[in-house]
């Protein structure tokens, strides 16, 4: 009875709480402030997607069409046709960013290590058509995070 | 001929005569007997005598397989309607075996009436040698036996008045190994490339141009006349049961005296090569023999005391083939020999099936790293595998042919072949 | 019978079959990859080793025969390993390009890899290269793929004909190659890509575009010709990306006119919307504005209707319900190559089945290039020929035809009165005759020594006439045909329904059109006069193109400067530019439609691609017009529109309620009272014109695929083509000569070659010679005579 009172009128339980606070008032900060700081990301991270290409500039893809009937969001269409020297080649490759779920079995099926997931995330848009990744755009991503692709795929071969 | 009638005293058959010169002329081959018998047999014989005669004689096909020659004749279906066509095997190819060579070169007119006696057994108007591109010589010769032959009314029409028609011709092979196979001999003497055709049916039934044919080798033929002259039951006495008369080794590799030998068969690999051959070139006894053709599995020292019979070949493990008896001692690199013949079986693969086309090349390309010293731990098992494979899985028996080398060195020699491996590890 | 076991079960087949093939009928599965169920054994691949408990070692099943009491495993250990090596060998020196391989996904080998290969390769030499080949423009090659079963070769010889494919080198250096430099020419060379078993030889025209598992597949039933063989046509989404034959139907094959033909379904040509003809120029219009403007031109006027028998039964039901409700007074026309409109004795269409052809002891092709004009019953005859039955020939050209046939004779089109005549005459001498033979015989006064191919073959126990177009088309064909029934009925092959006279139809659905329009059916060329004389006021062509096919092309051309042109189908053509109102049809590959082919086979197609465009059934377009023309409307849904059917032929109704279409076959109609005497025909011009017929060009539909004009090019023979010694006759050589005709005279080259008879002059349509199609006679002009 005299326990209960005392816990009452002096406002026990709004002390105990505020001491949680007070550690963690004092405690290293878990958070990062971004997007000045960012937090680390796994060499498997599933980002934006990236088309590469060979270091002879030449496009890896070979339009085997197998990232298309793997999706499972049906994100990924592909045209393709005999280029004049020959080899397979895609006339189309477009990604529908709005409908892909970044399984990454995409790049899991591809055979050449053509189309991957960078670890790029912050590609949000004001519409969303510009969510419509055509080839070229695709590439031009290969193109810009291949320094990136290359590093994560050395860190990560000796698992796959 | 001047063979002994006492079966007990015959050593040779179709080498008989073979050392008396000239004996192509046929002149000098009547003096010795040649023909002698010939025009009973057209008079009195038929054909179910004959082949009685040769199914009691026992003799069995010289070229390999060991077919008896009676039963295979026997399975010629008559009057059919279509001509019946007898083949004679002289495409000689199997390394080591030079035998047929030695007939046709110094009595062609053995063979010849061999097959003009086999002829008028089976009712053929046309018979054809399919001779070996290379045997320029041997052809040329039998080109003017048959020719003097046609002029002494031996061969062409109404042969010594009997009223039996009979032609022949030689046909010269453009070098492969596989037109030594029945049907792809037939294929080629049809003017097609030379790869082997699935059985059935049987060439006896459907062979050249599908109709029946007869394809024996050169010394089954030449034995024909000695066994019509004495009878089934004198060549029957000779040599073995079920493995009877005389049969031509040719015995080559590191012998004192290389070279062909008609002998009764039965006798033993070790009475063939140091009573007639000379001995070994090296040590008492051989490291590896190969006894019928480099196709046939290899024998080691512990089988030298082996009968030489068809029945005893495979007794000891392997068979006595065409009788080409290639024997090595300590001094042979057994890697080498494989890798050698492993080439010249992937370079005379017909190309159809897939496991001969493909395995023949990969196992030459194998060995070829091994012998270089560049194989690796798991090529053994990559090679006892590819080649265990091929055999027995194809339209014709060459890829069990170049099974054998290698399957052969790796039962018999793993040591050797492990230690060029380990060298290059090392 | 034999009785063998297999896995244990106890089954019954025929003696002499394969071990393969009793494991097949009996769904146990053996693999394989050089066996072809239409193509002779070749024992190679060694893939379908089983094991035969007793022998030593594994069996070939394709080429091994089933024996008395046989125990045969497919399943041991054993042989899972041999499968498994002969997979190690087969892709050794195969590229493992699946990936960017078209064959990838419906592959055979990559299937079996999968089933019965080991998990990965221990191969670690160099792999083999080879050399690709030109095949043709419908196939192309991918030769380090190749695993040398050898089917394509064996096509070739066996099934084409042609045998331009063969074997090269032996042991691993192997290859196979087509005749060096030279395409493959075949006119079924398009399976060469279905029987390779891997991704060697693959289809041209859709080559890098498609994968296997993006196709749907839809059942339909090709009118490239009356063969009418089952198709199954892959789109990948609207896009048709190609034609296959279908599994288990009656032609394993395709000719490559079916095939390719896929290229004109979104051509350029389609008419995709109702257009009206305003200040000369057809510009796009709704519907009911093409609707008013062709009511305007067609209500109550003399009309001409001209239509295609290409349509399915459906289609061209419709317009007979459509004329019969507008036009009662019309007359149509729907052949294009008949002159002679009297009616024969059976009308056209086959009397037997292809396999009877086949079976029976003769054949005698009367007229035809039938390679062109059937290629797959052509493929027929070549069968035959290879298991040694005769096929003899007489026609005004040794057409090509890639087999041996046993007798032959050319002759001259005028000839075809002698030629039966001198039949007659043989068959009568050995006492053998039929009533009205002799009045026939009588007519005739001149006999012609290539009626004895005719005879001796007629005097066989059984013989099958393929009759074609020289006679079809012939001015006197009635006569002609009703001698050859004489000649049945004396040979005593003439029994009721079955006559072993088999007329080739022009298109589709032969046996329909006889009875649908048997009673206002009249001759396009005197559409085309009427038309010109002012007898008519308006021509509805509905899918025909009578100026680019047929023999008429100057008569249409003359006819439609006069008369305004409606025109209804899928394809404009050339023959859009006079028209004043187009109407879109959909295509035969787009209509739930109804097929009957030349022997009386019907097929319902219940899966069709989906039309494009504005493109609606012909019989919903046919009822719409008969409503803008003020008519009741004869049927307003397909279940109407098939009860009147139907009444047509009574056949069609068993199979549309389900019953197996193996059971029916619509029979050829009879006209009892069809008797013809030959007449003497004189003409003033000393040449016969034999129009000649390209499965490349003939039709709206093949000229509007570029893939098989580009073939044709291949094939293409001179415009203008005569036998040498009947130029150098008249003093004259090949080179460019004026030709003198009822039209006039035309300029053109004229080329020679051996094989056609002397005293014809053959023509190809197009360009100037197309314009010769129209006469049956002509005179050189200069040089001697």
């Amino acid at each position: 009875m005299i326990k209960r009172a005392f816990k009452t009128w002096f406002l026990w339980e709004l002390l105990v709480g505020l001491s949680l606070t007070g550690r963690y008032l004092f405690k290293k900060k878990i958070t990062v402030e971004y997007p000045e700081e960012k937090t680390p990301l796994s060499p498997r991270f599933r980002g934006l997607h990236a088309l590469r290409r060979y270091e002879s500039g030449e496009e890896r893809c070979i339009a085997c069409k197998l990232c298309e009937v793997v999706c499972p969001a049906l994100a990924i269409v592909i045209e393709s046709e005999e280029r004049d020297d020959g080899s397979r080649r895609t006339t189309r490759y477009d990604i529908d960013f709005t409908k892909c779920i970044y399984c990454g079995l995409c790049q899991e099926a591809c055979p050449v290590d053509a189309i991957v997931e960078t670890q790029e995330f912050e590609y949000a848009t004001e519409t969303r058509e510009a969510l419509y990744y055509t080839k070229d755009m695709l590439l031009a991503n290969g193109d810009r995070y291949e320094k990136q692709i290359a590093a994560n795929l050395a860190a990560d071969a000796r698992y796959s | 001929m001047t063979i002994p009638s006492d079966p007990k005293q015959v050593k040779q058959i179709c080498f008989d005569r073979i050392h008396i010169p000239n004996l192509t002329k046929l002149s000098v081959a009547r003096e010795n007997g040649a023909y002698a018998f010939l025009p009973t047999v057209l008079k009195e014989f038929d054909a179910g005598k004959i082949i009685d005669e040769v199914k009691t004689s026992g003799l069995r096909g010289r070229g390999g397989a060991g077919f008896p020659t009676g039963l295979k004749w026997s399975f010629v279906p008559r009057n059919t309607g279509k001509p019946t066509y007898l083949l004679c095997n002289a495409d000689e190819g199997e390394p080591g075996t030079f035998k047929d060579r030695d007939i046709m070169r110094f009595d062609p007119h053995l063979l010849i009436e061999g097959m003009i006696m086999a002829g008028f057994a089976l009712d053929v108007q046309d018979a054809y040698i399919y001779i070996r591109g290379e045997f320029l010589y041997e052809t040329n010769v039998m080109h003017a036996a048959i020719e003097e032959a046609y002029e002494a009314n031996l061969l062409g029409d109404n042969i010594l008045g009997s009223g039996f028609s009979m032609h022949l011709t030689v046909h010269r092979g453009a070098g492969a190994y596989i037109c030594g196979e029945e049907t792809a001999l037939i294929e080629s003497l049809e003017g097609k490339p030379g790869r082997p055709r699935f059985k059935p049916p049987f060439p006896a039934v459907e062979g050249f141009y599908r109709c029946p044919t007869v394809v024996n080798n050169v010394e089954t033929l030449a034995t024909i006349p000695a066994i019509l002259e004495h009878g089934g039951d004198w060549h029957a006495q000779i040599g073995e049961p079920n493995n009877t008369g005389c049969k031509i080794f040719s015995v080559s590799g590191h012998v004192n005296k290389p070279g062909n030998y008609e002998v009764p068969m039965g006798t033993s690999l070790r009475t063939l090569i140091e009573d007639y051959c000379g001995g070994l070139q090296h040590g008492s006894v051989p490291k590896v023999i190969i006894p019928g053709g480099s196709s046939t599995p290899w024998l080691l020292a512990e089988h030298y005391d082996a009968p030489l019979t068809y029945d005893g070949m495979i007794k000891a493990g392997s068979m006595l083939g065409s009788g080409a008896i290639i024997v090595m001692d300590e001094t042979a690199d057994l890697i080498a020999v494989t890798r050698r013949l492993a080439h010249f079986y992937a370079h005379e693969s017909c190309g159809q099936c897939t496991p001969c086309r493909e395995g023949t090349g990969w196992l030459e390309r194998i060995m070829n790293r091994v012998e270089a010293g560049q194989g690796r731990e798991e090529d053994m098992q990559v090679l006892n595998e590819a080649a265990a494979h091929m055999a027995g899985r194809t339209i014709c028996a060459l890829a069990d042919g170049a099974a054998a080398p290698i399957l052969s060195l790796l039962k018999h020699f793993p040591e050797e072949v492990r230690a060029r491996l380990v060298e290059n590890v090392a | 019978m034999t009785t063998l076991y297999i896995n244990e079960e106890e089954i019954t087949v025929s003696a002499g079959t394969s071990i393969l093939e009793a494991c097949r009928s009996h769904g146990v599965d053996v693999p394989y990859f050089c066996y072809h169920p239409e193509l002779s054994v070749a024992a190679n691949c060694r893939m379908c080793l089983v094991e035969v408990e007793g022998w030593n070692k594994p069996a070939a099943s394709c080429c091994t025969p089933v024996a008395e009491g046989m125990k045969i495993h497919t399943q041991t250990e054993a042989i899972k390993k041999d499968r498994q090596m002969v997979m190690e060998y087969l892709l050794i020196n195969h590229p493992l390009d699946c990936p960017v391989c078209d064959e990838g996904g419906d592959c055979r080998l990559q299937d079996y890899a999968v089933a019965h290969g080991a998990s990965h390769s221990r191969y670690v030499e160099a792999k083999r290269a080879a050399t690709n080949h030109d095949l043709g423009p419908f196939v192309t090659t991918y030769m380090t793929r190749c695993i040398h079963c050898t089917r394509c070769v064996r096509f070739a010889d066996e099934v084409a004909g042609t045998g331009d494919m063969g074997i090269l080198n032996r042991s691993d250096h192997m290859s196979i190659a087509g005749i060096v430099e030279e395409a493959c020419e075949s006119e079924l060379s398009g399976n060469l890509a279905d029987i390779c078993p891997v991704g060697a030889l693959l289809d041209k025209p859709s080559h890098d575009v498609s994968r296997p598992w993006e196709m749907t597949h839809h059942q339909s039933t090709c009118t490239q010709c009356p063969n009418g063989c089952d198709i199954n046509i892959e789109s990948r989404g609207d896009e048709v990306m190609r034609i296959k034959p279908v599994e288990g139907s009656p032609e394993p094959w395709l000719c490559d006119r079916g095939r390719y033909v896929y290229d004109a379904f979104r051509s350029d040509n389609r008419i995709l919307e109702p257009e009206v003809r305003q200040d000369g120029e057809l510009l796009q219009a709704t519907w009911d504005e093409a609707f008013d403007r062709a009511g305007d031109l067609l209500r109550g006027k003399r009309v001409g209707i001209i239509f295609s028998p290409y349509w399915s039964a459906e289609g061209l039901a419709s317009i007979r319900l459509m004329r019969d409700a507008v036009f009662p007074d019309a007359k149509v026309a729907f052949d294009l190559h008949r002159r002679d409109m009297r009616p024969f004795a059976f009308e056209e269409g086959f009397s037997m089945t292809t396999q009877q052809i086949e079976d029976v002891e003769h054949v005698v092709i009367l007229g035809s290039d039938l390679r062109q004009r059937l290629p797959l019953l052509m493929q027929r005859l070549r069968k035959r020929g290879n298991m040694g039955k005769p096929v003899s020939r007489i026609g005004a050209m040794n057409y090509r035809t890639n087999m041996s046939i046993s007798s032959d004779a050319i002759i001259r089109p005028r000839d075809w009165p002698a030629v039966i005549a001198r039949a007659m005459q043989q068959v009568s001498d050995l006492g053998q005759t039929a009533a009205g033979m002799d009045t026939w015989l009588a007519a005739v006064p001149d006999r012609h020594e290539a009626g004895k191919v005719l005879a001796d073959s007629l005097m066989g126990e059984t013989c099958a006439l393929l009759v074609g177009e020289e006679i079809r088309s012939h001015v006197d064909a009635a006569a002609l045909i009703h001698g050859l029934d004489l000649l049945m009925r004396a040979c005593g092959h003439a029994e009721e329904g079955n006559d072993g006279r088999n007329l080739i139809p022009e298109g589709m659905n032969a046996q329909l059109l006889a009875s649908a329009f048997g009673d206002i059916r009249t001759s396009a060329g005197d559409l085309f006069a009427s038309a010109s004389a002012g007898e008519l006021d308006a021509l509805v062509l509905i899918g025909s193109d009578p100026v680019g096919d047929g023999l008429f092309p100057s008569a249409a051309k003359a006819a439609l400067s006069k008369v305004p042109l409606i025109q209804i189908g899928a394809i404009a053509g050339e023959i859009g530019n006079s028209a004043e109102v187009q109407l879109p049809a959909a295509a035969y590959s787009e209509v739930d439609g109804t097929f009957i082919n030349m022997e009386g086979r019907i097929r319902v197609a219940r899966q069709p691609i989906r039309s494009i465009g504005q493109a609606r059934p012909l019989w919903k377009v046919m009822m719409r017009l008969a409503q803008a023309l003020g008519a009741d409307v004869p049927a307003v849904d397909m279940t109407e529109l098939r009860d009147r059917m139907a009444a047509f032929a009574p056949e069609l109704a068993d199979v549309w309620k389900d019953k197996a279409t193996e059971e029916v076959l619509v029979p050829v109609a009879r006209n009892r009272d069809a008797e013809a005497l030959p007449a003497r025909l004189d003409s003033s011009f000393d040449l016969d014109v034999v129009s000649r017929y390209s499965m490349y060009r003939e039709g709206m539909w093949a000229r509007a695929s570029d893939l098989l004009l580009a073939a044709g090019k291949l094939h293409a023979l001179n415009d203008v083509i005569m036998h040498p010694e009947t130029l150098a006759a008249k003093g004259l050589k090949e080179g460019e000569h004026t030709v003198r005709t009822f039209l006039g005279e035309h300029s053109c080259h004229i080329g020679v070659r051996e094989d056609v008879s002397p005293g014809v002059l053959f023509v190809a349509k197009r360009g100037v010679a197309g314009d010769l199609s129209d006469v049956t006679a002509a005179s050189i002009v200069g040089g001697q005579s």
